[in-house]
């Protein structure tokens, strides 16, 4: 019988402890449900403000499309028709704006996304369950040495300028944050392209337990990625480059 | 009458127990809610970030290019077009293209493995994407100018750049022009990355790369006939698109 009670009283007292274990962080609770209220607030006013956002860009886009065609336009009407020359000039200049990845394309194509694996846990899971800027290199790669002719990360255009790393959470590229999950657009053979990414080694690993990376690979048909969008830019990205003399360029030898 | 007591007791402890179970998985369920605003928030905030430096930029571009318009309007109303201009624009980005050979102060990067291993296709992206990284305006491997397209790939004993075979058995010459004011601390960077693969590879298959800042680089231009200048599956957007 004592023994009866002292288990019953022990176990009240292990009861009260956790009652007021409870009662303590609920106490905390309700006190932290101001800035609760307050996270809820914020979190509306940076939806409403990133729709905002999304409908300047699309008005900024828009808009530099008409004004890159009204440029266009007037080049050849300022320049004489008859002078061959002159018009020969124009077409290079669109040939290799094209070369360059300066226009927007369209084709036969495919869209990968890869995000990182769904609620990441840092302390539980591990760092290879995020994607970094290796993991995008990598995919790009592997899309240009089968056949891609053009591609795009979060809408920015790939170019020979374009470098691609990690800054904390997100990733840089042509000096733009982009964050996950990460859209790559890829206008090429878009079987060739699939079945190598299907085949691969390393993302097939990545997206099985422990990793689970979420990846996905569509092909599209009227894929269109856009030209690279900070033109202004190319003057800095090839800021050190002097164009070598004919004697300097018969130097070199392989 | 005392077994009535003790099922009382007892009912009572089962009946606190349960409610503080209840309490407890509510209390839990209440901290990962908290848990999940404050991650979406971040997100959120990180997104509208993103999209503003974006529309910044892309409002600047926009200017610039309606600046462009203005001028060249004036030009014509003027009847003073100049031409050179459009040269200038020709020459900026055929260097950009990497349609023009260039040349400046850079870093050389010689890459081979010991006794009868091949180099892999691995290494030489590894060099060629941490030089890109490190701020690269230009790169070539085996004179064959790097650009945004260029394939870097092993097919059986050869790798394949720009559509040209070089032999895996023999070194590879990655050359780059680098900012000059860097030029020192690529040089280091590039000497961690060598001693991070020494670490990473079998003994018996030991990397070899040798690195020296160079004053002049000469990186050759990639022909417009070229693989990686391939466009055949690049259409142009069409207005209304």
């Amino acid at each position: 019988m004592t023994n009866n009670k002292k288990i019953i009283q022990i176990s009240m007292t292990l009861i009260l402890i956790l009652s007021g274990l409870i009662l303590g962080s609920h106490y905390v609770q309700v006190r932290s449900e101001t800035s609760s209220t307050l996270n809820l607030a914020a979190i509306q006013e940076a939806r409403l403000e990133l729709v905002e956002l999304q409908n300047v860009r699309e008005e900024l886009e828009n808009d530099y499309k008409n004004l890159r065609k009204e440029l266009n336009d007037l080049w050849f009407e300022v320049f004489d028709e008859e002078d061959a020359q002159q018009l020969e000039l124009l077409d290079e200049l669109t040939r290799i704006r094209k070369i360059a990845g300066l226009t927007e394309v369209k084709g036969g194509g495919i869209i990968v996304t890869i995000n990182d694996k769904e609620n990441y846990d840092p302390l539980a899971d591990p760092i290879e369950s995020i994607i970094h800027d290796q993991n995008i290199i990598y995919l790009i790669d592997l899309l240009i040495n089968n056949g891609a002719q053009a591609v795009s990360i979060n809408d920015l255009r790939i170019v020979n300028s374009s470098h691609i790393f990690c800054i904390g959470t997100t990733v840089l590229c042509n000096n733009q944050r982009t964050i996950p999950p990460y859209e790559i657009k890829a206008i090429g053979p878009q079987e060739q392209m699939k079945s190598a990414l299907d085949a691969d080694p390393i993302y097939l690993k990545l997206q099985e337990e422990p990793y689970q990376i979420r990846f996905s690979c569509v092909p599209v048909n009227d894929l269109i990625i856009n030209g690279y969008e900070t033109p202004d830019t190319i003057t800095k990205d090839i800021e050190y480059l002097k164009i070598a003399t004919d004697q300097e360029i018969q130097n070199i030898s392989y | 009458m005392r077994i009535r007591n003790l099922m009382v007791k007892y009912g009572a402890i089962t009946l606190i127990t349960v409610i503080l179970g209840i309490s407890l998985a509510l209390q839990i369920k209440t901290s990962n809610i908290a848990s999940h605003e404050s991650r979406d928030l971040t997100e959120l905030q990180n997104n509208v970030r993103s999209y503003a430096e974006k529309n910044a930029e892309l409002n600047d571009r926009n200017k610039a290019l309606y600046s462009e318009i203005e001028k060249l309007r004036n030009d014509q109303l003027e009847g003073d077009i100049n031409y050179q201009d459009i040269l200038a624009e020709q020459e900026k980005l055929s260097v950009f293209a990497g349609l023009t050979a260039v040349q400046n102060s850079g870093v050389t990067v010689t890459l081979g493995m010991a006794g009868q291993s091949m180099i892999t296709d691995s290494y030489v992206r590894l060099v060629v994407n941490e030089l890109n990284a490190l701020g690269a305006q230009a790169i070539s491997i085996n004179e064959q100018r790097k650009v945004a397209t260029t394939e870097i790939r092993a097919s059986s004993e050869n790798i394949i750049i720009n559509g040209v075979a070089y032999p895996r058995s023999e070194d590879f010459v990655i050359k780059a022009i680098v900012p000059p004011d860097q030029q020192d601390s690529i040089v280091l960077a590039l000497e961690t990355l060598k001693n991070a693969l020494k670490e990473q590879i079998d003994s018996d298959q030991q990397i070899e790369m040798l690195i020296s800042a160079e004053q002049k680089v000469v990186i050759p231009a990639l022909n417009e006939d070229s693989i990686a200048y391939k466009t055949n599956l690049l259409n142009p957007v069409e207005d209304h698109e």
